[in-house]
């Protein structure tokens, strides 16, 4: 009945590209390379030296990552819901608007996974050898860009349901704090919190690096071992398996709850919009 | 002597017409002008319009023009009439109750089968969009299996009406019956008046409409009138051959906050005709209902507070408001009070997006770069269409706002205080270039008359505080005033504005206010209110 939902989407990522420059949110990719620097700076060292130095500097990349993420977007559609319902009136699709911001937000995430990689391959001495692909830097890119990428999706998704930018940043502590209890590192999950987990980018970023770096393999030592060679680790955590087909799983579940974003974006602003 | 004032002088009857198809074969067109009886021709008894049909009764119906508007009534026919589908009951000896006419409703005279028509069937087509210079076609769908249907096309049923798209709609062939499929047009399709979701059956003797072409389907061929619209603005309009815009009937508009609110009755009994050329003033005290009464005829009955339960009909040319609000919302611009808009975009990247949103599907980019160019100009944001939004003047920003809207195909504006918080100066200045897509400019020798006047088909609504600046502006005037008697507001008043400042007793409109309103006036909405709806009914 109007301008077809594959015709608009050009015109707002065009759009979205514009008010990146004139807005200067071209800020946002300085602030992930300063993040990246300051994370990598620190857990560089000592990464695939031990254990839980090792799992720990994944959970800081991963915890980079969400929150570079969610900061892209999360002010995004809340701050223009006015705007977005004139616009509805005048024939704009929702779902085109919103897959306009997955669309260019996939370049900005794709620029901050690369320079976020980049720093930390200067930081980190990254073993070779990939799971999927000769080289493991690849994976680790691939991860880095979906949790980013997934997470900037994420910011879209609490920026659409929440009415104010006040809303969505009050929001956003609860949300990062959720995803990082969620990854399965700071406590031992179980019952329904482990089903809760099952939908945060944090827990399968863990998942995924935690596979392509091997946690569970004897050459990372505990910290423990170092001293006393007779403590070994007993149990290995089928979640850092280091298989492909746990790489792709993790990969996957990251993928699914980017669609569950997009969906539950286009849904609520549809609901707001429903008696324009 | 007669020393009566006569506050509402009826409406001459406006010119609406009928298409009258007999035997699915002649099609002959009858102007309405007032009262006009319908029946069959017969030696010993004369009707206004004849009809030829042996199952038409020599006295079957006749049309009423009522308060603005035209009626139907069916004098106890033998055969009796049906109207979109729904054939008129006996209310009583004289016949069925009279049934008000909107553009497009079908009146048929047939047996009660209507999908299978009898030979003789009359099928009437009433119309106030019908314009002089249009002609009436004929499409054979004989030998055919897919016919298009679409904007200036070479191979199929070619439109030359603006508003339809150029890949509009197809007619195919299917299991032995015609359908019609809407190929994701832009102002969609309807049978019936019902909007197509898709594809529809047809059965002989449905009309289709295409944006403001009427298409009836015969079984075998399609009879369409070629309707004359452009893009551009019209040189000129001839006011007293205006069509109803719009036409509100609400009975009552309920409003519930939140899921759990309690209903409250805001608003009752508002019954009006808008026409093209219109520019229509709202007036009315604090929780009179003024915004409730906008919303509701612009389609908004659900926002993040509250929710609108409207009880009545709203038509926008011809469609039930409601009913076609995907199509409809695009053909009504809505300027808030307060617009907002994105501060770091250009003036002209945010018209053009918008042009793009509306037009894109249809038009060349040079087409759409020269409809934006156009807006431009008229709304005289050339001097700051590359700067941005957000440092421009508030007002200039509303214009911007009235532009991003005009660039498409609306036809209604509603303009919500676009005066509030300038001195008088500012507000004149503002109010006259806001609404360029409404009102024509004056002409050199500062004939107001023009003003009045829209290109076709547009119409405005203003609410505003300060009525008084450009009063000549406006043809007509709402009044709407809080009842004492139900908390809700009822229509004090509608009508032009001479009369209006006498039927209120008072030299400026700023002062209706202060006779209507109950807190800070003189509290006689009751009264207006009263004193309205008598001087209506005569």
């Amino acid at each position: 009945m109007k301008t077809s939902m594959v015709k608009q989407i050009p015109v707002y990522v065009v759009k979205n590209s514009r008010l990146f420059m004139n807005q200067k949110d071209w800020k946002f990719i300085i602030i992930a390379g300063v993040i990246s620097f300051l994370v990598c700076s620190i857990v560089g060292e000592d990464m695939f030296s031990t254990y839980e130095s090792t799992k720990s500097g994944f959970f800081a990349i991963t915890s980079a990552a969400i929150w570079i993420g969610v900061f892209n977007s999360i002010q995004r559609i809340c701050k223009e819901h006015n705007t977005i319902t004139s616009e509805y009136r005048s024939g704009l699709h929702i779902s085109a608007y919103i897959m306009s911001h997955v669309i260019f937000d996939f370049l900005i995430c794709l620029i901050q996974s690369i320079i976020l990689i980049g720093i930390c391959m200067v930081y980190i001495d990254f073993p070779s050898d990939g799971i999927i692909f000769g080289e493991s830097i690849i994976e680790y890119f691939i991860t880095v860009f979906l949790v980013v990428w997934g997470s900037d999706i994420m910011g879209i998704m609490i920026s659409s349901v929440a009415s104010t930018p006040n809303v969505a940043m009050t929001a956003m502590p609860f949300v990062l704090i959720l995803q990082l209890v969620m990854s399965g590192v700071l406590f031992e999950l179980k019952g329904w919190a482990e089903k809760i987990a099952d939908i945060t980018f944090s827990k399968w970023g863990m998942s995924a690096f935690g596979s392509i770096g091997d946690l569970n393999s004897e050459d990372l030592p505990l910290k423990m071992s170092l001293l006393f060679p007779e403590v070994v680790r007993l149990e290995t955590e089928p979640a850092y398996e280091c298989t492909s087909e746990n790489l792709l799983k993790a990969w996957g579940f990251i993928m699914i709850i980017n669609i569950v974003c997009v969906i539950i974006s286009v849904l609520s602003l549809k609901i707001r919009n429903r008696g324009s | 002597m007669d020393n009566r004032t006569v506050y509402y002088a009826p409406l001459p009857p406006k010119p609406a017409t009928l298409f009258i198809l007999e035997k699915g074969i002649n099609l002959s067109i009858v102007r309405l002008s007032g009262d006009m009886s319908l029946g069959r021709k017969s030696s010993d008894s004369y009707s206004d319009i004849t009809l030829y049909s042996c199952i038409a009764s020599r006295n079957h119906g006749e049309f009423s023009f009522i308060d603005g508007s035209y009626y139907y009534k069916d004098n106890n026919s033998l055969n009796g009439t049906f109207i979109n589908g729904i054939k008129l009951e006996k209310y009583n000896e004289r016949g069925s109750r009279a049934v008000k006419l909107t553009d497009g409703d079908v009146i048929r005279i047939d047996r009660s089968q209507l999908n299978v028509p009898h030979d003789e069937a009359v099928e009437m087509i009433f119309s106030t969009t019908f314009s002089a210079d249009e002609q009436w076609q004929r499409y054979s769908l004989n030998g055919s299996y897919n016919v298009k249907i679409g904007r200036n096309i070479d191979d199929g049923i070619s439109l030359t009406d603006f508003m339809s798209s150029r890949n509009h709609a197809m007619l195919q062939w299917n299991a032995g019956r015609w359908k019609i499929v809407d190929n994701n047009s832009k102002n969609g399709v309807s049978v019936n008046k019902n909007q197509v979701e898709y594809e529809q059956f047809l059965n002989p003797l449905d009309v289709i409409r295409i944006a403001n072409t009427t298409l009836i389907f015969t079984g075998s061929e399609i009879i369409y009138n070629s309707v004359n619209s452009s893009v551009k603005r019209a040189d000129s309009f001839d006011y007293s051959n205006r069509s109803v815009i719009m036409n509100v009937n609400i009975n009552e508009v309920k409003a519930k906050r939140g899921n759990f609110g309690k209903k409250k009755t805001l608003l009752k009994d508002i019954n009006l005709d808008i026409e093209a050329g219109d520019f229509i003033l709202v007036l009315g005290g604090a929780g009179a209902g003024k915004s409730t009464f906008i919303k509701a005829i612009t389609g908004q009955n659900h926002d993040i507070e509250q929710t609108l339960d409207i009880k009545g009909n709203i038509f926008l040319e011809g469609m039930n408001l409601y009913k076609n609000l995907r199509v409809l919302k695009h053909k009504i611009g809505v300027v808030p009070q307060y617009p907002d808009y994105r501060a770091n975009d250009t003036v002209y990247n945010t018209i053009m997006d918008s042009a793009k949103l509306q037009l894109a599907s249809e038009y060349s980019r040079q087409e759409i770069k020269q409809r934006v160019d156009d807006v431009i100009e008229s709304m005289m944001l050339s001097s700051i269409k590359n700067s941005m939004l957000g440092i421009i003047s508030g007002g200039q920003r509303k214009r911007v706002q009235v532009a991003i809207k005009a660039v498409g195909d609306i036809s209604f504006f509603t303009f919500d205080e676009p005066d509030a918080g300038l001195d008088v100066a500012g507000r004149v200045d503002q109010m006259k270039q806001i609404t360029r897509p409404i009102t024509l400019e004056e002409s050199k020798d500062n004939s107001l008359e023009l003003m009045h006047c829209t290109d076709s088909g547009k119409a405005g609504l203003m609410i505003s505080h300060y009525p008084d600046d450009v009063a000549n502006m406006y043809k007509k005037v709402i009044v709407l005033a809080k009842s004492k008697v139900d908390d809700a507001g009822h229509l004090a008043y509608y009508g032009d504005i001479p009369n209006a400042l006498s039927f209120f007793g008072v030299k400026k409109l700023s002062e209706i206010v202060l006779e209507i309103n109950y807190e800070g006036g003189k509290g006689r909405g009751d009264e207006f209110i009263q004193k309205f709806e008598r001087t209506r009914r005569g």
